[in-house]
């Protein structure tokens, strides 16, 4: 309880932090409510209402099939959100861990995780994005592995940087001195203050994993159409844009550009609140 | 007086990343430390003095030599015997900052070092713990704090709440005033002072401080390149030394008064690398005193009364009067 008032005390300082978590609880709360807050089922097509401008029945137009682009906008935050949470969730589980017992244990084993993160890290994310969905085939499941396993490596620098040189302070030193085993030596002195960084980098790469699946979806190597997803919805109301119907296309653009934003912001705001000299 | 702990013949070789050298931080060294003394471990930054202190205490295995505490040789001990011996030994760290852990509060912090003994009922860990705040003086209203919350000073007693909980017999005191302003440093002094009256721990204390040495350590060792060039009683080593490298070493101490004549004794030269250490006295290319054969010879201890031991091709008896010896109470 007093995590939760002292939190919120500090995000009302923040503006941007602020902004930024308002931005992720409505991105939230449409995923959860999307079939009370959008007006037609998102795979709804009325092909006599096809191409429609903004008006009041369809305050973001209609797409070429005549699907309601509100209610699809709405809708894909669900598998864009779902995407980016278990995707840096997995890559999270899978990056700390590694991370602390190869700084814990250099040497060999140390040497070797940092190379295959190397290798991993030497390929442009997009390419190997495509390559891991095209082997895997692409559905959401997929595309969640993909990006967990091309964030992992990520986190793994970071955690191991942070271990590295806090590892050689006193109070790691004291922790020995005192009879802790390597266990608790890692998990209760090294991990929680070295989770910093890599917490903010988790917010940002919320972000990042959104726009990877909205690219991913538009070039059709992601959700397949027509389920409603922001990249896709982007790439069927791309050829439209040429002849003035601009509006399938521009709405989910705005709706990746405004959560990736969000959780940019909160990350920032994760980077000051998580300082241990703050409280 | 027992001996706690008998050293004999502790070398530490460090290697150098990506070649075969290493260095040696510590070479051959042997003393023992008296149940209830302060003994203490001076030289200037690199002798190896903190090197020392972390092989007793295990926390940095010794290339070789022997380690007995009690008489039981612990370096070569399982995990089982070493946890019981670990409660026994503590160390207290030069940076206070540093050495506490910015997200774990005063209580946790000095708590959580007894939670390993698993023996240990909780209503009597916790008792433990108040036991040992309140010896540094910390109360409850400051148990909740967080290390940045506090000064130095705090910070540092702390420390040595964290230390003295697990009830040890004996603490490593790694120049745990060299970082504290001088008010500090003698509050802190004071501390360990009333701790060891209180309850008979032994210290060792290491630091390059000379006037807190001699105001608290009974007996001192003098630490050059790894090796101890000279150690007896407090009052013999300052006030009777015998080797160069003290006498350089004491003749630099600044005195309260500019009238008490200062010694001009010096060392020519730099510190040799501890990577290629020469033959013989390792002082030999600094050393006024110098002969052919300190370059090639070993220097032996040579004992010149009292329990003061030089080592020294020139330590030959004295020829000068003897400055009484004041007893230490």
């Amino acid at each position: 309880m007093l995590y939760l008032r002292d939190f919120s005390y500090s995000l009302r300082r923040n503006r941007g932090g602020f902004i930024g978590f308002l931005i992720i609880m409505i991105t939230l709360l449409c995923a959860i409510f999307a079939p009370i807050i959008a007006p037609y089922a998102p795979e709804e097509a009325i092909v006599e209402d096809s191409r429609l401008a903004p008006n009041s029945d369809h305050i973001f137009g209609t797409d070429e099939t005549g699907m309601d682009v509100f209610s699809r906008v709405v809708h894909a935050t669900r598998i864009d959100v779902t995407i980016a949470v278990f995707g840096t969730l997995l890559s999270l589980l899978i990056g700390i861990p590694i991370g602390l017992a190869a700084a814990y244990r250099e040497g060999l084993f140390g040497e070797i995780t940092m190379r295959i993160a190397d290798v991993l890290q030497a390929f442009p994310v997009f390419i190997l994005a495509i390559a891991l969905v095209s082997i895997l085939g692409n559905n959401v499941q997929n595309i969640i592995i993909a990006i967990a396993f091309l964030n992992a490596p990520i986190y793994m620098r970071f955690v191991r940087s942070e271990v590295l040189s806090i590892k050689q302070r006193p109070y790691v030193e004291a922790a020995r001195c005192a009879g802790m085993s390597n266990l608790k030596i890692m998990f209760k002195e090294l991990l929680p203050n070295s989770l910093r960084p890599t917490m903010v980098q988790a917010s940002i790469n919320m972000g990042w994993a959104i726009l990877l699946t909205a690219g991913l979806s538009f070039i059709g190597a992601g959700v397949r159409v027509p389920t409603a997803e922001w990249g896709s919805m982007i790439a069927i109301g791309a050829p439209l844009i040429i002849t003035g119907q601009w509006w399938s296309s521009f709405f989910p653009g705005v709706a990746i550009g405004i959560t990736v934003l969000g959780f940019a912001l909160f990350g920032d705001f994760l980077r000051l609140y998580l300082d241990p000299e703050r409280r | 007086m027992k001996n706690l702990l008998d050293i004999k013949g502790i070398k530490k070789h460090f290697p150098v990343r990506g070649t075969k050298d290493v260095v040696t931080a510590v070479n051959d060294i042997s003393f023992n430390i008296r149940e209830g003394e302060t003994f203490g471990l001076i030289g200037e930054s690199g002798s190896g003095k903190s090197s020392v202190g972390r092989c007793i205490l295990n926390l940095i295995s010794p290339t070789s030599g022997e380690m007995r505490y009690k008489g039981m040789e612990y370096s070569k001990f399982g995990k089982k015997e070493a946890a019981v011996i670990r409660t026994e030994m503590q160390m207290v760290f030069q940076d206070p900052y540093y050495s506490l852990n910015p997200r774990k509060t005063v209580w946790e912090t000095v708590e959580d070092t007894l939670r390993v003994n698993k023996n240990l009922a909780a209503t009597d860990r916790k008792k433990m713990t108040v036991d040992a705040l309140a010896k540094v003086q910390f109360f409850e209203n400051d148990y909740e704090k967080y290390p940045h919350q506090l000064s130095a000073g705090q910070q540092q007693r702390v420390g040595i709440a964290r230390a003295i909980a697990p009830k040890p017999k004996f603490i490593v005191l790694d120049e745990p005033t060299s970082s504290l302003d001088l008010s500090v440093r003698a509050e802190i002094i004071d501390l360990l002072v009333k701790l060891q009256k209180d309850s008979g721990i032994t210290y060792l204390f290491i630091s390059h401080d000379l006037s807190t040495i001699q105001f608290l350590c009974h007996r001192v060792a003098v630490m050059y390149l790894g090796r101890i060039v000279e150690y007896g009683d407090v009052n013999e080593v300052f006030h009777n030394h015998r080797h160069p490298y003290s006498k350089a070493l004491l003749a630099s101490v600044m005195k309260p008064d500019p009238k008490i004549p200062r010694s001009d004794y010096r060392l020519s030269g730099e510190i040799p690398s501890p990577i290629n250490l020469p033959k013989g006295c390792h002082l030999a290319s600094r050393c006024p005193e110098v002969e052919a054969k300190c370059r090639e010879i070993d220097p032996p201890f040579i004992d010149v009364g009292n329990g003061h031991f030089v080592n020294c091709h020139h330590a030959a008896p004295l020829e000068k009067e003897r400055i009484p010896v004041t007893q230490k109470n």
